[in-house]
């Protein structure tokens, strides 16, 4: 998630192309981080410290830690800490752009803490991104309009991105930086639950989405919409709301779900709109609670 | 050509569910009906008296317990699974007082739909 996070803020600043983007996301599944990249996103070293130590490394046979801290820019703790986080391929992207030198490590350096900056995300926080905690992203990254959201907002949208990657077997990005969408093209699933409070949910999406989705939730050769295709997308969404309410469930939330629908427009959802990308493009997830 | 062993009635809105279902029973040499909603269930039952029906729970015009009710109150012997996502502690409790045999959360496995028919202990 994090990696998808990164990219999606480098090519929104235009630091890298949307075909480089592509390509860095099917590389970075096979790069190995360094040391020198994870020590600039720990803020342990600088770019000039990182690029110093690699000339160095040019002229001696010493491992980058041991060089590091005999320069003291490194302690031991820190050098096993980065050693810890190598196998983790949550940073790979950053290496990737290294590699493919779209950026220098200087570069690298300020995309970094300009994104730590405009997300206004701890250290602390970050590490939970990268361990792939999809309620802190959902968290740090989901801005309503509205101050004291309830948490079972949040609690909603996270379930979602989870099962999208468990159904659909997709890594969705939640759309940063976000507006709360109002787009009125597209077919328009909903369901709501009903019991103390009445929760309305629902879900936009293209033509294209759509097929997409239905195709990878049904396991099913689908070319374009038709009543599996609609009933597919219906029933991703009625799978989700059932988890959704057995977790309420057990904090005391009875809510009965109603069968869901799909009208081909989407002009009459009310509610917060959620964008949320997948890689055939975008959805809106929908929710008001009354 | 094997000889079919079970009857079962699928009963459930979603289309894919249905497509997926019979497609599983199918395999297993089961004879299959399929009802899109509660009342034509209620129907299906009292015409084919199936071994077994996989029921839904959230469905327009009868929900999946009003159904399980109207089975029951036909035949007190019916074996009736229900497969819903639905399957919070409430409902579940209220579907074994009204006498399902079992409750099967979606999304299911073959392996459990296998056990429901008795193929497998």
């Amino acid at each position: 998630m994090y990696t998808q996070y990164l990219g999606q803020y480098l090519f929104n600043t235009n630091l890298i192309s949307a075909s480089q983007l592509c390509e860095l996301l099917s590389l970075a599944e096979s790069t190995r981080v360094k040391l020198g990249v994870l020590a600039i996103n720990n803020n342990f070293m600088t770019a000039s410290q990182v690029d110093e130590v690699h000339e160095l490394q040019r002229t001696m046979d010493r491992r980058f830690g041991e060089i590091a801290i005999t320069k003291g820019y490194l302690t031991q703790p820190q050098v096993d800490s980065l050693l810890s986080q190598q196998d983790s391929r949550h940073l790979s992207l950053s290496q990737a752009i290294v590699d493919k030198g779209y950026l220098t490590l200087t570069q690298l350096e300020t995309a970094l803490n300009q994104f730590k900056q405009d997300t206004q995300v701890t250290t602390e926080q970050l590490q939970a991104i990268q361990s792939g905690n999809l309620d802190e992203i959902v968290y740090l990254f989901l801005d309503f309009p509205e101050d004291d959201v309830p948490q079972f907002y949040y609690d909603y949208v996270a379930l979602f991105l989870k099962n999208i990657i468990r159904f659909l077997g997709e890594r969705p990005i939640l759309a940063w930086p976000q507006s709360l969408s109002k787009t009125t093209d597209g077919w328009f699933v909903s369901q709501q639950a009903i019991g103390n409070h009445t929760v309305s949910t629902g879900i936009i999406l293209s033509d294209t989405v759509l097929v997409d989705l239905a195709s990878r939730f049904s396991q099913e050769t689908l070319t374009h919409v038709d009543e599996l295709a609609k009933d597919s997308v219906s029933e991703f969404l009625n799978l989700h709301n059932g988890i959704f309410l057995i977790n309420v469930s057990d904090k005391g939330f009875e809510l009965d779900l109603q069968p869901p629908t799909i009208i081909p427009h989407a002009e009459q959802c009310i509610g917060y709109r959620i964008p949320i990308d997948i890689s055939s493009g975008r959805i809106e997830l929908v929710l008001a609670i009354d | 050509m094997e000889s079919l062993t079970c009857k079962v009635l699928i009963c459930d809105d979603s289309m894919l569910i249905r497509k997926k279902l019979r497609a599983t029973l199918e395999e297993m040499h089961c004879l299959v009906y399929e009802a899109k909603n509660g009342l034509e269930c209620v129907e299906l039952f009292k015409l084919h008296t199936p071994n077994t029906i996989f029921l839904d729970i959230v469905m327009p015009e009868l929900n999946g317990l009003e159904t399980l009710k109207q089975i029951k109150q036909y035949d007190k012997n019916a074996r009736v699974i229900m497969l819903s996502s639905a399957g919070t502690s409430p409902r579940l409790l209220e579907a074994l007082k009204h006498g399902a045999a079992d409750f099967i959360q979606k999304p299911y496995t073959n392996e459990q739909i296998a056990k429901a028919i008795g193929h497998i202990d």
